[in-house]
């Protein structure tokens, strides 16, 4: 691995953090930010008003015993990151967003219930602007750049790839006479069914499953949830959708946290078998335990962020900013070996080719 | 090739591998899995030594590493890990794919423009004791 | 495994002598192992060559290179720029070795500087053994673990002939050769499984005939002939 791209990693990661935590403060947007051009003409007109904007403390109104729903109403609005204001436009959306302060403000003697108590331009403009305008980057044209970056990385490498492998010809297949090729009795088997598991079983036992079965197994559990746990998660979902328009299917959030603390697991197990066995600890370098680290950090921040463990925006901030660079250090690091492995396994001829396997280095 | 210095041509053996060798190096993951793959690793009590991975990146990694110009005691292990070590029967499994007998044959052509190659002559020694083995 | 022997210098001298970029190829596989054509027996080939060059007052550029194996597409790419360059090669692999350098370089002229002889074992050190001629057909399970092909004169199935002098156990042919199927009997007597060769084994399917090429088993659906 590249030692710039863990410095990066790190620094960012620590600036986020440290930003984050300064404030706790979210910034509600304004009821006319999200209006379109679509909405004005069947009849929204932005609001008549024009105040600073409204910083809210989750965490005071979570000290006041206010439950997430009260606020977050679940319908249409499953992952609470949606802002009031994208549904609640114009004058009508005013209106709801006032009454849903102020009565409740009033209802309960606390918290202000005069206009300058929460437009405030000093908590608005100067507390939360800064990371606030960081986060609506990354959600927005910071997936757009991890996403190109991702893209064109993985066609350089594979470009690469087919530049120093050529393609094999097989000039003696008309040599192959079906008589000179024996076979094995695996394959002389009847029964379909039979031929398929002998063949399943062979290419099981030939592969590191047959010699090396634990480790086989944990790191295709692995593998696998670490791809279905991100490209799974209803949350991701509705950001893809937002910024690309493409979604895939989800599964419940309660399963993939479950599939987190599996995957965080297998981490340990890794870092555990780097450090402690000899045969793997003789080829280790300091930038595998680096890499190790930067993988873990999404997930470790994904869990906090789900169990609410610290400052919710804050190590959502983590998350999101820690998730890209390690999207976009994939083709540039030894976590390349993602394109990697599909093009070798696929392509490349060997005794263990899972697919055509018609080109050789 | 010709009327070139010794340095000169590993650097030209370096140089029209070098994005090969790169990809492979940077592709492999450090993950040990090819170790059961080696009859030689099985052989020789699984000492980790007989890795595959680890003879490619003990050899064409450290020569890649110092662009060839290593110490005549690092190439003299080195000829005992990649010719004692390794046969190139190109059994070696990868689960990147990666062809690390052809990491081992570049490091392998390194070696022998040094000088440095195996020579079956000084096996004498060996096949009097099997012969002594087998006679007893 | 397979064992060679150096051709006459004067030989390869006569196929090479009108070429002025010469390049010396050698394989560092079996070749190696029997030092016909090793990346030492290279070098020293490439010598006595200038040499004989210099002697015969003819001006050629000589370069030598080892390749891993030369019968192998992986290691091809070891050599391909350099015998680009040449104008000739001269490759100390053996007949597989050579013909595939050939293959690969079709439009270079590609000699070879080694005969092939025999698949044999290392009996000591340059001193070698013929033990296998890849019949096809294996018979060494009925025949005590001695080939017949290879041993007996006659590469009889069902021996000995008759002409086994029992005196000393010597091949009818010349007394210094032993025969092969006395050698048979008296391992399979010591076996107790003399059995094995009281049976009339039927004539071997003689596949040295046409080119073979072979697919082992777990590859049939990778390289069968497509319908």
């Amino acid at each position: 691995m590249k030692p710039w791209i863990c410095n990066c990693a790190v620094f960012i990661f620590i600036i986020a953090v440290t930003s984050a935590m300064a404030a706790d403060t979210v910034i509600i947007h304004r009821v006319d930010d999200f209006i379109t051009p679509a909405d004005i003409k069947s009849g929204i007109s932005p609001a008549d008003r024009d105040a600073p904007r409204v910083a809210m403390s989750h965490k005071s109104h979570e000290k006041a015993g206010l439950e997430c729903i009260q606020c977050h109403h679940k319908e249409n609005n499953d992952t609470r990151i949606y802002q009031c204001a994208k549904c609640h436009k114009g004058n009508a959306g005013m209106e709801i967003m006032h009454s849903a302060c102020i009565d409740c403000h009033t209802k309960s003697g606390s918290g202000p219930a005069d206009c300058s108590g929460c437009h405030s331009r000093k908590d608005a403009e100067l507390k939360g602007f800064i990371r606030f305008s960081l986060f609506d980057f990354v959600k927005g044209p910071g997936l757009w750049i991890t996403f190109l970056v991702f893209a064109l990385g993985c066609y350089y490498r594979v470009t690469q790839m087919i530049k120093f492998t050529w393609m094999m010809k097989h000039p003696t297949s008309h040599f192959i006479s079906p008589d000179l090729i024996r076979t094995s009795i695996f394959y002389k088997n009847k029964n379909p069914l039979m031929k398929l598991l002998f063949k399943i079983k062979y290419s099981f036992r030939k592969s590191v499953f047959g010699w090396n079965p634990v480790m086989g197994t944990v790191s295709s559990i692995f593998h696998l949830l670490i791809f279905t746990a991100p490209l799974t998660l209803p949350a991701h979902n509705i950001l893809f959708d937002e910024a690309f328009r493409i979604s895939f299917i989800t599964l419940p959030e309660g399963l993939i946290d479950k599939f987190v603390v599996v995957i965080i697991g297998i981490m340990i197990f890794f870092l555990l078998r780097r450090v402690f066995y000899p045969r793997v600890r003789m080829i280790s370098t300091l930038g595998d335990f680096g890499i190790l680290l930067m993988v873990a950090v999404p997930f470790i921040t994904a869990y906090f962020a789900y169990h609410q463990y610290a400052d919710y925006r804050s190590v959502l901030l983590a998350h999101i900013i820690t998730g890209e660079i390690v999207i976009m250090a994939i083709p540039f690091s030894r976590l390349g070996h993602m394109p990697f492995f599909l093009f070798a396994r696929f392509f490349m001829s060997s005794e263990y080719t899972l697919g055509v396997g018609n080109r050789r280095w | 090739m010709k009327g070139l210095k010794t340095e000169e041509k590993i650097k030209l053996i370096l140089q029209r591998r070098e994005a090969m060798i790169k990809l492979c190096l940077s592709a492999c993951v450090h993950c040990s899995l090819c170790a059961e793959s080696c009859f030689k690793f099985h052989n020789h009590s699984k000492d980790p030594s007989y890795m595959p991975s680890y003879k490619a990146l003990h050899s064409i990694g450290k020569i890649f590493r110092k662009k060839g110009k290593l110490k005549d005691e690092e190439f003299e292990e080195m000829k005992d890990l990649i010719w004692n070590k390794c046969v190139l029967c190109m059994r070696c499994y990868c689960p990147m794919g990666i062809s690390i007998p052809l990491l081992i044959a570049a490091a392998r052509a390194v070696c022998r423009e040094k000088g440095y190659y195996r020579t079956y002559d000084v096996i004498s020694k060996r096949i009097e004791k099997s012969k002594k083995v087998l006679t007893k | 495994m397979v064992k060679a022997k150096l051709k006459p210098l004067e030989e390869i001298f006569g196929m090479i002598r009108s070429y002025k970029k010469i390049l010396t190829l050698s394989c560092g596989g079996c070749v190696s192992v029997c030092m016909a054509g090793g990346q030492r027996e290279g070098m020293e080939l490439t010598l006595e060559l200038v040499e004989f060059f210099r002697q015969n007052r003819l001006d050629a550029e000589f370069t030598h290179y080892t390749m891993e194996r030369q019968c192998n597409p992986e290691y091809l790419f070891d050599a391909e720029e350099i015998v680009r360059e040449a104008d000739c090669v001269i490759s100390t692999a053996c007949g597989a070795g050579v013909q595939y350098i050939a293959e690969s370089h079709p439009s270079k002229p590609v000699f070879p500087a080694l005969n092939t002889l025999f698949i044999g074992i290392d009996r000591d050190v340059g001193l070698y053994e013929e033990r296998c001629r890849t019949c096809g057909d294996c018979k060494l399970g009925y025949t005590g673990g001695i080939c017949p092909i290879t041993r007996c004169s006659k590469s009889i199935l069902n021996g000995p002939c008759g002409g086994t002098h029992f005196s000393d156990g010597s091949c009818e042919i010349d007394r210094e050769i032993p025969c092969a199927w006395n050698d048979i009997f008296e391992r399979l007597k010591s076996q107790g499984r003399l059995e094995n060769i009281l049976t009339v084994h039927p004539p071997s399917i003689w596949m040295d005939q046409a080119q073979r090429t072979m697919v082992q088993y777990g590859f049939e659906e990778r390289y069968r002939k497509k319908e």
